[in-house]
């Protein structure tokens, strides 16, 4: 659909990111932003005609150009990081540290970024955990947590509801870096494990492999 | 180049201008900016500053600044009684002030939220394309937050000699704000009845009234925009404003156009607003001939019809 500044459109699961990111390669757009099935791109004012034209032509994937990449973020499970560990567990059906292998065995897509600066929903394809029935008022900067199938980093300390089952050091958003946010929608997410003492070593931006 | 002390921030003053982060909206950041454009622009036409020239936006109270080296300044958008020395000088004019003279705020009398130009901009650094200050995510403008007490503004070089002001038609008998259609339905009910404004920031507007149905919150997460009308389960719409987040999981039931936003951003707790569809097409005529009385405008006023 067509507002006065924006097209909207729904696409099929798992299209999004990369349709967002062979359109975003067309300087007209202000701004081209997925989300799981949907895609919202912004013109300049009373160029409506032109979006249309250039929308129909510009979502055409182009695989050649695309590059996906694969980023790895270290991640401290369980105790006082990852205080709804035990629950997910639970949930699964299965031990802490059964739980911490399956996380960190798959291969998770960054679908989109939202709710905060950097913060990344990555499908990731485990059973289905429920919400907290209360958010937390206060999440720690960095906590990874699940919801869903799905995994969320939260790149600042912030209000949240999802399970908590871990912490980065990783920074994930800086706004004097461009682009402030280390993830982009369509990048794969391997998590890697370490120990607490090693928490000041891994204190950046996490770099692609 | 001169310099502004502080000596009082007001109730929530930052700096902001009109250059908007949308570039990096895919990236979880808002768009940002003044919530009133138009009253930024205006602002900064008064004081020849060019259109995106950084400005403060203060909300229902005024800061008191100290213009050290003196300067050219101007207010447009909402009323806070602005006063030179004491001197009640008032919003739409340029007004030049000597060394040593203070800008104070008596008192809101209309409108949300003034813009304050000073010739020559406020010189703050540029934080992704903007020297907006993003306040939930602290960073840009100054600092990342709001202005206080004890700081320091600089203002660039600028060549402008003043003389600049706005005549308004009276604004008294403005109709109902304009709606565009939504993602989901719930637009005719939503414009069938007047809303409270409940609470404001820069994130949304929060209305209340009888509550209509369609809320819920359990929808896949999609992009919105400033503008966006969304419908949570109570019931309960809220307008979003330029500090919104980029994504949400609430019915989108409306848009309001640019134009409509920028009053939206000058309504306060109580004012009782309504709501009426229009097309695209129906904005578009009516952008066409405000679009020609603007032209108009800007040609009568560089001819110096207008002062």
């Amino acid at each position: 659909m067509v507002g006065e500044q924006s097209l909207f459109i729904t696409v099929p699961p798992g299209t999004a990111a990369e349709a967002a990111e062979a359109l975003r390669r067309d300087p007209f757009w202000l701004s081209v932003v997925p989300a799981a099935t949907t895609i919202l791109a912004m013109f300049p004012a009373g160029r409506e005609e032109e979006a249309r034209r250039r929308f129909r032509r510009g979502l055409v994937p182009d695989p050649i150009n695309r590059r996906t990449r694969t980023i790895e973020i270290p991640a401290v499970y369980g105790g006082e990081y990852g205080p709804d560990l035990p629950l997910v567990a639970a949930e699964w059906g299965c031990k802490l540290e059964e739980a911490v292998e399956r996380h960190l065995a798959a291969m998770h897509e960054v679908l989109f970024l939202g709710f905060l600066p950097g913060f990344p929903y990555l499908e990731s394809g485990h059973p289905p955990v429920p919400r907290l029935a209360t958010p937390r008022l206060r999440v720690a900067a960095g906590s990874i947590g699940v919801a869903g199938t799905r995994t969320g980093i939260y790149p600042r300390e912030s209000p949240g509801g999802w399970n908590i089952i871990g912490r980065t050091p990783a920074i994930l958003f800086h706004p004097d870096r461009e682009p402030p946010a280390a993830l982009a929608p369509g990048d794969s997410i391997r998590f890697l494990a370490i120990p607490a003492d090693r928490w000041t070593e891994h204190l950046s931006f996490p770099e692609p492999v | 180049m001169s310099t502004i002390e502080v000596l009082h921030g007001g109730l929530l003053t930052s700096v902001q201008d009109t250059r908007r982060r949308s570039r990096w909206s895919h990236l979880g950041v808002s768009p940002g900016g003044a919530a009133d454009e138009r009253a930024a622009d205006e602002a900064n036409w008064l004081v020849s500053n060019s259109a995106g020239t950084a400005v403060l936006e203060a909300t229902l109270s005024g800061p008191a600044l100290l213009f050290r080296d003196g300067g050219l300044t101007g207010i447009c958008g909402g009323d806070f009684g602005p006063e030179i020395d004491g001197r009640l000088v008032g919003n739409d004019v340029a007004i030049r002030v000597g060394p040593g003279s203070v800008l104070t705020f008596r008192g809101r009398m209309s409108g949300a939220r003034a813009y304050i130009a000073v010739a020559g901009g406020l010189q703050v650094p540029e934080v992704l394309g903007s020297r907006s200050t993003d306040l939930r995510n602290g960073f840009g403008g100054f600092f990342g937050r709001a202005i206080r007490t004890g700081d320091v503004l600089h203002s660039g070089p600028s060549g402008a000699t003043g003389g600049r002001m706005i005549e308004r038609p009276d604004l008294e008998n403005r109709g109902p704000v304009r709606v565009l259609p939504g993602t989901h339905g719930g637009r005719a009910g939503f414009c069938r009845q007047a809303w409270t404004v409940a609470e404001f920031d820069r994130q949304g507007i929060r209305l209340s009234g009888p509550p209509i149905r369609g809320g819920r919150a359990d929808l896949e997460t999609f992009p919105v925009l400033p503008g966006a009308i969304q419908l949570p389960p109570d019931g309960q719409p809220i307008v979003l404003l330029a500090d919104a987040q980029p994504t949400g999981g609430y019915p989108v039931i409306g848009f309001v156009p640019a134009a409509d936003l920028c009053r939206l951003a000058q309504a306060v707790k109580g004012d009782l607003l309504r709501f009426e569809p229009v097309s695209l097409k129906g904005l578009a005529k009516a952008d066409k001939i405000e679009a020609m009385f603007l032209d108009d405008f800007a040609a009568a006023s560089e001819a110096g019809a207008l002062w």
